[in-house]
C-alpha cells in the first residue's frame, strides 16, 4: 500500500483524520482531485470525538458572533438533509432561571432572527410540557432548531464517500516533515506508526487540517499559526434525561448545555487554556466535575441523581486572538489561511477554527482555495449530494443507523455482543473482518460497543475473543488490548466514581479482575 | 409478622447465616432484593488468596495473624476463623454442593482468561490444580487439554483459556461444537447465555447429542487428555456434568463463563433449597427500604410492599456498592437502611485511583463494627444487629481474594452469636 502511495503524485495531501480532514477529502475527491488523507492515529481521536455532539442551531453564538451563528444555521439545515442518519432532530430550549436577566432572552431572540435562526419565545408552562425534565423554576424559554449529531458516524460517512470518489486514506501514518523546495511545498514525509516504515509522498498542495496539532504541522512548514488550545470537559449520563437540548439563556459559560443523544445525555462544557503538551492525554479534574455538576443541575435538577457514565475532555482548536484566559471570547469562526499569500509559502493551506457543525463549509472553503490554485473549475457539491449509507432506513434499528444499506449483509447474526447499544455479532464480525478495526478502541469508535452504561463489562471480552477468531489476532496481543481497553474505560469512570457509576465500576472490575484475572494476564509470549 | 431473626440480603452471606440459624432451630426470614454477586461466581470459594504484598497465599489460615486489625478476620481472631472455616466447609457440603479442596491448603482455579488464581474450595466441576502450574506426568493433572466452545456462545473465550494453559506449559487445542437445538436460539439477540443453555442440557437427550458431537471432534481420546467446557451444566447440581463424564470416559472440567454464572446460580439454588428445607422463609424480590433503631437496638424494618416486620435479631447482609448495601453520593459514602457509621476516606478524591487494577480504596469501605460484628451508629454498637459479608469494611475482595470467605465466616460468626 505505502509503496503505491509513495509512487503517486497527488493534487492534494490532507493532514488530519478529524471531521474537517475527512470532509475536505470528500470535497476534493468529488471535484476530481487526486487526494490523499493522512492521519497519525485513528479517525476522530481529537476534538471530533470529544465534544457535545450538538447540532447547533447557532443561537449560542447569535448575540456575540452573528457571522458564526449564520454559518451554523445554514450548515444545520444542510446536515439534516445530507446526513440524516447521523442527526437527531429534537430542537432545543434556551431557558432563563430566576437569577438570569430576561433582557438577555430578548437580545438572544432578536439576534437569532438577524442571523436567520428560527426562534420562538415560549411560555414557561409550555416549556415544561414539551420538556418535562427542565428546571421547573424557569422564567422564560426560547425554542430553537438545535439537535444532536453523531460525530463518529459523520466521519465514517465522509470517509467512505471520499474513498468511493477515489481518495486514498491512510490512518496510523504520521507526517514527520514537510518537503519544501525553496518557497514551495512539494509533499510530506510520513512514518507508519505501526510498522515504523518511513517514506515521502509528493503532492501539489498540503492542507493542514490537524486541529490543535496543526500548529505543530505549521511549524514543520516553517510558518506560524497561533493556536489557543482550549480544554473542554464533559460528563456523559447513562440515560436520556431530556428530550430536547437544554441551554442556559445567558452569556456562554461553563456547564450550560445539556444534549440528549441516542440513549445518553451529555453535559458540558468547561473552557480553560491548556498547553499543547497536555492535549495528547487529558484528564478531567475534580474541580471541573464540581463546576459541571453545579451548573448542570440548574438546567435539569434530576441530573443530581442520574447515573453518570464517564467524564472526558477535548481540545477546541481555537485560533488565538488575544490573551483571553478562558477562550470564551474567541470567535468560533472558520479560519482558512492561504500561506502563499500570508507567508510567501506556496502549496500550503491551513483550515482551522470553526466547529463540528461547520466542518462541511470549512472543507468547501479549503477545497475552493485548493481548486483556485490548481485552476480546477468544478464547483462544490457536498451540500447537495447525500452522504452514503443512508439510502435505506432498514427495519433492524439501530444498526441501520450506523451501517445504512449495508445492514442487509449483517442480518444473519442477531445476537447482541453489546447489549447497551444493540451491536450484533454480525456487525462486530463485519467490522473486524473488513479490516476496519485492529483494536477494541477502533471497534468501539466504529460500532459504539463498550460505550454503554455497562462500560464494556461483557462486550469487551466477547469482542476480544472475536478479534482472535475473526481478526486472526493472537491471544497474547488481543488479551493485552483487552487490558488496555478496560483500563481506558476506567480512566473515564474513576473521576466520576460515585453513585451507580461506582457501583457499575465495581461490578466491571469484579468481572475482569476477580472472575477473569485479567490483571494477571501476561501477554509476553 | 415477627421472627427470631431477619436477614436482609439474599447473597452468599445472607443464605449462609440463614442456614446456620435455621439449623439451630430459629424461626428465620430472609429478604432477597434481587440478583447477588453470585451472578459472577467463579466456581471457587476463597478464604484469603493474596497477602498484603499481592503474593499468592498457600495456607490461608496461617496468614490471618498477619492481617491488619481492621480486617473482619482479625476482629474475630485467627482461632475463631479456623473453627468457622471448618463449619463453612461442612455447611456447603451438607447443603449438597460437591467440593474439592482440603480446607487447609489453597489450590488454583483456571479463569476465563486462562490464568491461575488461588482458591480455597472449588465446585467439583471446575478445572483446578494444586500448584500454580500443572505438572507433567502427574496422574491427577492432565496435560493435554481439549477446549471446546458451543457454536454461537459468546461468553467463553476459548482462545484465552488455550493461550493461558500453553503459557503454563500444557498442550491445549480448541474446538467448536455445533448443536442444532441452539440454532433457533441464535436468531434471538439474548437467548444464548450460560443459564439458557443449561436449561437445555438438563434434558438427557440433548446432553447425549452434545456428547456425540464432542466425540466427533475428538475421535480417540487417549489418556492424559482432559476436556474443558464452558460452565453450562447443572443449574441445581452437578448431575448433568457427572453424566457427561461417564458418557465421555475421560476427565471433563468446566470453567466459569461471563455472567450469568451458572455455577453461581447453582450455589444460590442449592443454598436456598437447603434453607427452605430447614424451615427458613424467603421473601423474594423484597427490598427492605428502612429500619428503625431506638434505644440502641433495631425495633422494626419496612419494605416497599409488606407490613412492618419485627424480630429479636437482625442481620445486615446487603453487600457493597454494586449490591446497593453501600451508597456513595457526590459527597459521602453511607449505609442506606440504618444510616450506620462508615469506614471510608472522607474526600472523594481518595475513593478511587487511576489504574484500574491497583488496590482501589473504595473496595475496603464499609460499615464499622465492634469485634462481635455489631455495627456502630453514632459510635455506639447496635445490640441486636449484625453486619456480615461485603457490607463490612476492612477487606478488599479483589486485591486479597477474600470476598466469599468473609461472607461465609462473618455469616457463621453472627449466627453463632445469635443462636449461642
Amino acid at each position: 500500500m505505502s509503496n503505491n502511495i509513495a509512487k503517486k503524485e497527488y493534487d492534494v495531501i490532507i493532514v488530519g483524520g478529524g471531521i474537517t480532514g475527512v470532509g475536505t477529502a470528500r470535497d476534493c475527491a468529488m471535484r476530481g482531485l487526486k487526494t490523499l488523507l493522512l492521519e497519525r492515529s485513528d479517525f476522530a481521536t481529537g476534538a471530533t470525538g470529544r465534544n457535545h455532539g450538538l447540532l447547533h442551531s447557532g443561537a449560542r453564538y447569535a448575540v456575540n458572533d452573528s457571522a458564526s451563528a449564520a454559518e451554523c444555521i445554514r450548515e444545520n439545515m444542510i446536515l439534516r438533509r445530507i446526513a440524516s442518519h447521523c442527526v437527531e432532530e429534537h430542537d432545543g430550549l434556551f431557558i432563563s432561571l430566576p437569577e438570569d436577566d430576561l433582557g438577555y432572552q430578548t437580545q438572544l431572540y432578536e439576534a437569532c432572527h438577524r442571523a436567520g435562526i428560527p426562534a420562538d419565545i415560549i411560555d414557561p408552562e409550555e416549556a415544561k410540557r414539551i420538556e418535562p425534565a427542565v428546571n421547573p423554576a424557569l422564567t422564560g424559554a426560547v425554542r430553537v432548531p438545535d439537535g444532536s449529531v453523531d460525530p463518529f458516524r459523520l466521519v465514517r460517512a465522509n470517509e467512505l464517500d471520499a474513498r468511493l470518489h477515489g481518495a486514498d486514506i491512510l490512518t496510523y501514518h504520521e507526517v514527520t516533515d514537510i518537503v519544501r523546495r525553496g518557497s514551495r511545498v512539494e509533499g510530506v514525509k510520513v512514518r507508519n506508526t505501526q510498522s515504523g516504515e518511513e517514506f515521502a509522498v509528493r503532492g501539489s498542495i498540503v492542507v493542514n487540517a490537524a486541529g490543535i496539532w496543526g500548529m505543530l504541522l505549521a511549524q514543520m512548514a516553517g510558518v506560524e499559526v497561533k493556536m489557543f488550545p482550549s480544554k473542554g470537559a464533559l460528563l456523559i449520563f447513562a440515560n436520556r434525561v431530556n428530550k430536547m437540548v437544554i441551554n442556559r439563556c445567558h452569556k456562554a459559560s461553563n456547564g450550560d448545555i445539556l444534549v440528549p443523544d441516542g440513549n445518553v445525555t451529555i453535559l458540558g462544557s468547561t473552557s480553560d487554556r491548556v498547553s499543547i503538551g497536555e492535549c495528547d492525554d487529558m484528564h478531567v479534574t475534580p474541580k471541573e466535575i464540581e463546576t459541571l455538576m453545579r451548573e448542570g443541575t440548574k438546567l435539569v435538577p434530576l441530573l443530581a441523581s442520574t447515573r453518570m457514565l464517564r467524564a472526558y475532555a477535548g481540545v477546541r482548536p481555537l485560533v488565538a486572538a488575544d490573551d483571553d484566559a478562558s477562550g470564551r471570547g474567541i470567535s468560533r469562526g472558520i479560519v482558512c489561511i492561504d500561506h502563499e499569500e500570508r507567508d510567501g509559502l506556496q502549496g500550503f493551506i491551513t483550515i482551522t477554527g470553526g466547529k463540528l457543525m461547520t466542518y462541511r463549509l470549512m472543507a468547501e472553503m479549503a477545497t475552493d482555495l485548493v481548486c483556485a490554485k490548481l485552476h480546477v473549475a468544478r464547483k462544490c457539491e457536498t451540500a447537495m449530494i447525500i452522504l452514503p449509507d443512508i439510502d435505506s432506513k432498514a427495519d433492524d434499528a439501530p444498526a441501520p443507523l450506523r451501517r445504512g444499506s449495508r445492514t442487509v449483509a449483517l442480518r444473519d447474526e442477531k445476537m447482541y455482543v453489546c447489549e447497551c447499544h444493540k451491536v450484533t455479532l454480525g456487525e462486530i464480525r463485519d467490522t473486524i473482518a473488513s479490516g476496519q478495526a485492529e483494536t477494541l478502541t477502533q471497534l468501539r469508535r466504529r460500532t459504539r460497543m463498550g460505550m454503554g452504561k455497562c462500560a464494556g463489562r461483557f462486550c469487551a471480552l466477547r469482542s476480544a475473543r472475536l478479534m482472535c477468531s475473526v481478526g486472526k489476532k493472537d491471544a497474547a496481543q488481543s488479551g493485552r488490548d483487552l487490558a488496555d481497553f478496560i483500563g481506558e474505560r476506567w480512566k473515564g469512570i474513576y473521576p466520576v466514581g460515585w453513585g451507580t457509576t461506582l457501583a457499575d465500576g465495581q461490578y466491571m472490575t469484579s468481572v475482569y479482575q476477580g472472575l477473569c484475572g485479567l490483571d494477571q494476564f501476561s501477554g509476553d509470549a | 409478622m415477627s421472627f427470631d431473626t431477619i436477614i436482609i440480603g439474599g447473597g452468599l452471606s445472607g443464605l449462609t447465616a440463614g442456614i446456620a440459624l435455621a439449623k439451630a432451630g430459629q424461626h428465620v426470614a430472609l429478604a432477597a432484593a434481587g440478583p447477588s454477586t453470585l451472578s459472577y461466581f467463579s466456581g471457587s470459594f476463597d478464604l484469603l488468596g493474596y497477602n498484603a504484598e499481592g503474593k499468592a497465599v498457600s495456607r490461608p489460615l496461617d496468614e490471618i495473624k498477619n492481617l491488619p486489625a481492621s480486617h473482619p478476620y482479625a476482629k474475630l481472631g485467627a482461632g475463631n476463623v479456623a473453627q468457622l472455616a471448618a463449619k463453612a466447609h461442612s455447611l456447603l457440603a451438607e447443603a449438597g454442593l460437591s467440593l474439592k479442596g482440603d480446607g487447609i491448603n489453597n489450590h488454583f482455579r483456571i479463569t476465563p482468561m486462562g490464568v491461575a488464581r488461588p482458591a480455597w474450595l472449588s465446585l467439583d466441576d471446575c478445572l483446578t490444580w494444586e500448584a500454580p502450574q500443572p505438572s507433567k506426568g502427574d496422574e491427577k493433572s492432565p496435560f493435554n487439554f481439549q477446549i471446546l466452545n458451543i457454536e454461537g456462545f459468546l461468553d467463553f473465550p476459548v482462545e484465552f483459556v488455550a493461550y493461558g494453559l500453553r503459557q503454563m506449559g500444557a498442550q491445549a487445542t480448541t474446538h467448536t461444537v455445533a448443536l442444532n437445538i441452539l440454532q433457533a436460539n441464535r436468531k434471538s439477540p439474548y437467548e444464548t447465555r450460560a443459564t439458557s443453555i443449561a436449561r437445555l442440557m438438563d434434558n438427557d437427550e440433548i446432553l447425549r447429542d452434545f456428547a456425540a458431537e464432542v466425540e466427533s471432534q475428538i475421535p480417540n481420546p487417549q489418556s492424559q487428555i482432559a476436556i474443558v467446557l464452558p460452565a453450562v451444566f447443572g443449574l441445581s447440581g452437578s448431575e448433568p456434568l457427572q453424566k457427561l463424564r461417564s458418557m465421555m470416559g475421560v476427565p471433563v472440567y468446566v470453567i466459569a463463563t461471563l455472567p450469568p454464572s451458572l455455577l453461581g446460580m447453582r450455589v444460590q439454588n442449592v443454598l436456598r433449597k437447603h434453607f427452605v428445607e430447614l424451615g427458613g422463609n424467603i421473601f423474594h424480590e423484597s427490598k427492605v427500604t428502612s429500619g428503625i433503631i431506638s434505644g440502641g437496638e433495631v425495633t422494626s424494618i419496612a419494605s416497599g410492599y409488606s407490613e412492618t416486620v419485627t424480630a429479636d435479631n437482625y442481620i445486615l447482609a446487603t453487600g457493597s456498592f454494586q449490591s446497593h448495601g453501600l451508597v456513595a453520593d457526590y459527597r459521602k459514602v453511607s449505609e442506606p437502611l440504618f444510616n450506620l457509621d462508615i469506614d471510608a476516606a472522607s474526600s472523594r478524591t481518595g475513593w478511587t485511583c487511576p489504574a484500574i487494577f491497583e488496590s482501589q480504596p473504595y473496595m475496603s469501605f464499609g460499615v464499622s463494627t465492634d469485634s462481635h460484628l455489631h455495627p456502630l451508629r453514632g459510635a455506639t454498637a447496635v445490640r441486636n444487629l449484625y453486619a456480615v459479608g461485603s457490607v463490612l469494611s476492612g477487606h478488599n475482595a479483589l486485591a486479597q481474594a477474600d470476598g466469599t470467605g468473609v461472607s461465609l465466616i462473618t455469616a457463621l460468626a453472627a449466627a453463632a452469636s445469635i443462636a449461642g
